[in-house]
């Protein structure tokens, strides 16, 4: 099998688990849904590891999907050791997940039960539609289909009120970062005249043999052009990311089922902005403005959800600001050029995230759909593998050495703080740092007061059960991962391998500069003072002395509990005013001025009829002028009348 | 030949089936609707691309004192038109309740406004479009008069007539002048558009032409006709009339106002003035129908917004924009179908229009939900169904005009998933409440979307199937 073949499989083995699913599946036995909907994903993951391993890599065009003019969009593959990457993180991440769902999902009746593997196939094939697309009308299709994905997911339990209202929220915000990418995609298609990623990176001066272009004699890099493109795309970008301001629906996207959230909310899909930013390096390695933009975008967004994280209660909401906070490490990584460090962590991440939300997913099911941490207490001896799994992630997300969160954060930190001659790096280091520091707080706050200390008196359950094999497995097989992951790339101890960084060297090139020894002991330095608030957030819960703290400051306590009002200046600012407007223009305009209009116009073409019935007669040349001439005066009246 | 059968076809059949028994009017009329959608695609299938002019030309002398000529001819812009016209003609006389009083008549009037349209798109004289143009209005008055829902159908169907005829009698007036001004004593499309007056008479010309066909598109601030009509429509109607018919008026921008009158400039410039009214459509239509509580409304005002983006891809003077328009007139035709269909059935069975009044109807009609969602996302123009391609080629066109334009006519994307999710999910999700549905969609409902919905995709993932044969668009004026 060709490359080209094995790489249309890859994609086209989800859509197909999707059509048998959504077309009979529902109606078949359930063991149907539970081979198919898991099963697609498992094969699309061992094509990947076949791409992997074959070296693959190439261009590849199937059909043209428009010509108009000089606008030309093919329906092309890219294949190169970027997007074999990500296909390997979605389907290798996302085949653990989907089989974990066969058990979290159990309660389900038939249909619903196949419904849910049916999205969970579409979500695959869109991401993989999205990283795999050689250009960007296809990355729009892809982007645009994880959205839908993501909104059908969020909705999931359609008659749950708060689910619906999430879902549209998510939905109608990503779709705002559509029209980011679809202005960022006209911006670069007037400049370049053409939407390929090969064409438009030739003219960029940037080439490789996936891309299988020639660098064009004439280079375009007017940057006032290439600013306002990486702007647009930025849009989406952050969308996508749930980087502010473009961030409220993620927090409500918990209304999913937890699969749903360590899937798309936090090891695949909401990452697809620091892949888009990555992939188009060419475009931010010229467009400063915009490229700076991208480190201090995500240096606030992570200082931001972190501190929100502190006083959240229910288990996924933290982690889903945590989410932020780490997608926010990773545009401060893109945003200061050191690409292959923001991969690395979106894979650690993707790892530690995935093992967190299904570790609490298990909790949750033990405790009967239970999220409010409130509630629990003294799960440790309970469930034991679950709480080792989540302590392992816990610790993989404060940065503790040697699990695999520590070399991939430190890296991004030491990237940096060393980069040469670069205030703006210095600044975003001060911030990721002290975000650092508020990740071991919240992260200890949500492992002490779920797991530590003695079980909380609102507990519904005395005696939960360890979760069923099928939802254990892939836990543990993250929690291993974790462990071992760093050692493919150690190279923020300055000593080691660095695999990743190899790996996608040719796409998006080495990070330029190197960490000096001071910035490996200054890495050492915040992982410390991370680990020990870890352990100082065990006096404030579990001991229970953070009462008399947010009653010391119950301004900040509140300003955080209300996630600093951006849903209410939201609301206040557009929802709100939007159906005021279209309200108000309905009572006001459209109904008495818009359709008064029409009575006008009505005795106007009656006047017109009998008038004009004279040039029935044959006679009517020395008429003409006169008529033209009263056609456009009505006409003009008409306007007058019907616009005033 | 065979063009005159398309439209003559469905004419004579017309006649015919207004005078034999009302139980053998359905099936009869899908035959000859069948028959004419046959020729139709056997046209598009033999037409050829990259050919200048118009193909399957017939010219016979008419009026020759007058040098009015009996001319039709198919080119880039009017075949898929032409296809469509037929295709959902079949689509609502098939969807036409066996029930329906006066059956014969109702499906008489649909192949007799079928004709008319099919005959606007393939005139290639200016006098003969007019005349097809007045003739469409005949059958589609008496539709709405005597078939039409709620209180007052006649109202609505004089209002629509009326503020249409105002709209085309001026027109009149401006076919004539063209016959004066452009000094060739022709009405002649094609050589029409090679010939062109002093920028002044253009503007006075295009005023004239661009209302008719403003309000028949319609086009912002000209719509108000629309929610009467289209509130008073029955469904099967509303197939031909806001499926087709709406493009009429986009057809004449595309076919007359743009290519004859290729500098309208006056007191004002129209070239800039029609684009702004599309995006305030786009933006208006939108509003509105977020303020629509009545479903049915909700879906016209959708249509409002979704003319507007047809408009500003032909006005954006390009081929991307103008191709995307003649895309995106197809994909409207076909959307907006369904969505009246799927409004019609859901009202049915919750016996109210008015979407507050019911929830959750998905736990008792899945399929319909399962339906209802596809159209909904087609409409709102999710990217890998039909309506992205239109729509990315007509704001690429607008950007490429002007970037306000396309900035300012992207908020109706932002707009479209807000009020299309908010019918769907209000109707469809959330607790159950209301009245209770008698059933989930019928079969025969089902295989009648099947087409629509099938096609939603086939476009979505191969647009190039229909923009390959507007490459040579005959007329000089289009990639102007």
């Amino acid at each position: 099998m060709s490359t080209s073949q094995l790489a249309l499989l890859v994609l086209l083995l989800p859509l197909a688990g999707m059509v048998l699913l959504a077309g009979r599946g529902w109606r078949m036995p359930r063991i149907v849904t539970v081979i198919v909907g898991p099963g697609v994903v498992w094969a699309s993951f061992a094509g990947t590891l076949a791409l992997f391993f074959g070296n693959a890599h190439g261009d590849f065009t199937y059909w043209t999907w428009i010509k108009s003019g000089s606008f030309e969009v093919p329906f092309n593959l890219l294949v190169d050791n970027l997007s074999i990457f990500m296909c390997l993180v979605i389907t290798g991440v996302g085949a653990l997940i989907v089989t974990y769902s066969v058990g979290y999902m159990e309660h389900e009746d038939g249909p619903s039960y196949a419904r849910f593997f049916t999205y969970m196939d579409v979500f695959i094939f869109s991401m993989l539609l999205l990283v795999l697309a050689g250009n960007f009308v296809f990355l729009i299709v892809g982007w645009a289909m994880v959205g839908l994905s993501s909104y059908l997911l969020i909705g999931f339990w359609y008659q749950r009120r708060s689910a619906v209202l999430a879902a549209r929220k998510a939905f109608v915000m990503n779709v705002i970062g559509d029209v980011g990418m679809i202005l960022g995609a006209f911006v670069l298609f007037v400049t370049y005249h053409s939407v390929t990623y090969s064409n438009v990176f030739a003219q960029l001066n940037f080439c490789n043999a996936s891309l299988g272009c020639h660098l064009n004699a004439h280079v375009v890099t007017d940057s006032p052009t290439l600013e306002l493109a990486a702007f647009f795309l930025l849009v989406g970008a952050i969308a996508k990311s749930a980087q502010l301001p473009l961030h409220t629906w993620l927090p409500d996207a918990m209304e999913g089922p937890t699969p749903v959230s360590a899937l798309i909310h936090a090891a695949t899909m909401v990452t697809a902005g620091v892949y888009l930013i990555g992939r188009m390096h060419p475009i931010y390695d010229i467009a400063t403005y915009a490229h700076g933009t991208v480190a201090i975008i995500g240096a606030v967004t992570a200082l931001f959800a972190a501190t929100i994280a502190i006083v959240q209660t229910d288990i996924k909401r933290v982690l889903a600001y945590s989410t932020m906070s780490q997608i926010g490490y990773m545009f401060l990584a893109v945003g200061v050029g050191a690409y292959a460090a923001a991969f690395f962590h979106l894979l650690a991440h993707a790892f530690f995230k995935a093992l967190l939300f299904m570790a609490a997913g298990n909790v949750i099911h033990a405790l009967h759909d239970e999220q409010d941490m409130r509630k629990y207490g003294g799960l440790f001896r309970q469930l034991p593998r679950t709480s080792w799994s989540f302590l392992i992630g816990s610790l993989a997300l404060v940065g503790v050495i040697p699990l695999v969160g520590f070399f991939s954060k430190e890296q991004i930190l030491g990237a940096a703080l060393s980069k040469p001659n670069d205030s703006l790096a210095l600044a975003v280091w001060v911030v990721g740092a002290a975000t650092a520091l508020i990740t071991g707080f919240y992260t200890g706050r949500m492992w002490w007061m779920a797991f530590g200390g003695k079980p909380s008196p609102e507990r519904a359950l005395e005696r939960p059960h360890e979760a069923r094999l099928v939802m254990l497995v892939p836990v543990m097989i993250l929690a291993v991962l974790t462990v071992v992951g760093g050692f493919i790339q150690t190279r923020a101890l300055g000593i080691g391998p660095s695999a990743v960084s190899d790996f996608l060297a040719s796409v998006v090139g080495p990070v330029g500069w190197e960490e000096g020894a001071g910035v490996v002991v200054v890495g050492l330095l915040t992982m410390v003072l991370g680990a020990v608030l870890f352990l100082a957030a065990y006096r404030f819960y579990v001991q229970r002395s953070w009462k008399t703290w947010s009653a010391r400051l119950p301004w900040a306590q509140r300003l955080l509990e209300r996630k600093y009002y951006f849903d209410e200046i939201y609301n206040a600012a557009f929802v709100r005013p939007m159906d005021a407007v279209a309200d108000l223009g309905m009572r006001d305009i459209e109904e008495p001025v818009l359709d008064g209009a029409v009575v006008g116009a009505g005795h106007a073409a009656v006047a017109g009829a009998s008038s004009l019935s004279l040039t029935q007669s044959g006679y009517f040349r020395n008429y003409v002028l006169v008529f033209v001439g009263g056609a456009v005066v009505a006409a003009v009246l008409l306007l007058i009348r019907a616009s005033s | 030949m065979t063009l005159t059968v398309i439209w003559l076809l469905p004419l004579v059949g017309s006649g015919l089936i207004a005078f034999i028994p009302p139980r053998f009017a359905k099936w009869l009329g899908v035959v000859v609707a069948l028959a004419a959608l046959a020729v139709a695609a056997g046209v598009a299938f033999s037409f050829e691309p990259g050919y200048r002019g118009y193909q399957y030309s017939e010219a016979v002398p008419w009026i020759p004192q007058l040098r009015v000529f009996y001319r039709l001819g198919v080119d880039g812009i009017s075949l898929w038109l032409v296809v469509l016209n037929a295709f959902l003609t079949v689509v609502a006389i098939l969807a036409t309740p066996i029930a329906t009083r006066h059956l014969n008549r109702f499906v008489a009037l649909m192949l007799a406004m079928s004709a008319g349209l099919a005959g606007v798109f393939m005139a290639t004289d200016l006098v003969l479009f007019y005349v097809f143009w007045e003739a469409m209005l005949i059958p589609a008055y008496f539709l709405l008069w005597i078939f039409g829902e709620g209180d007052r159908p006649a109202r609505a169907a004089l209002k629509f007539v009326l503020y249409t005829l105002a709209g085309s009698l001026l027109m009149l007036v401006g076919v004539i002048g063209e016959y004066v001004f452009t000094g060739k004593q022709t009405f002649d499309l094609a050589t029409l558009a090679t010939l062109a007056p002093s920028p002044s008479i253009q503007f006075g010309l295009f005023s004239v032409f661009a209302l008719a066909f403003a309000i028949k598109t319609p086009l912002f601030p000209f719509h108000s006709w629309l929610p009467d009509a289209y509130a008073a429509a029955p469904t099967p109607m509303l197939i031909t009339f806001a499926g087709v018919m709406g493009k009429a008026g986009a057809y004449g921008f595309l076919r007359i106002a743009v290519p004859l009158f290729p500098e309208p400039v006056g007191w004002w410039d129209w070239r800039w003035v029609v684009p702004v009214l599309a995006v305030a459509a786009i933006i208006w239509g939108a509003l509105m129908a977020i303020a629509q509580r009545d479903m049915k409304l909700l879906v016209a005002y959708s249509s409002v917004s979704h003319m507007g983006f047809i408009v500003l891809g032909i006005f954006s003077y390009n081929v991307q924009g103008q191709q995307g328009a003649i895309l995106q007139m197809v994909n409207h035709g076909i959307i907006i179908s369904a969505l009246f269909l799927i409004v019609a059935w859901i009202s049915d069975r919750a016996g109210t229009r008015d979407r507050s009044a019911m929830a959750g109807l998905a736990a008792r009609m899945p399929v319909m939900a399962g339906v209802f969602i596809v159209v909904t996302l087609a409409a709102l123009g999710l990217p890998g169904l039909n309506s992205f391609a239109g729509e990315f080629m007509t704001l690429l066109g607008a950007w490429q005009r002007a970037p306000a334009l396309a900035l300012f006519g992207a908020i109706g994307l932002v707009l479209a998933p807000v009020y299309m999710l908010r019918l769907f999910q209000g109707v469809m999700q959330g607790p159950p409440a209301g009245p209770v549905p008698r059933s989930d969609i019928y079969i025969g409902q089902l295989l009648l979307l099947a087409p629509l919905v099938i096609l939603m995709f086939v476009i979505g993932l191969d647009p190039n199937a229909l923009t390959s044969l507007m490459t040579s668009l005959g007329q000089a004026g289009l990639a102007r």
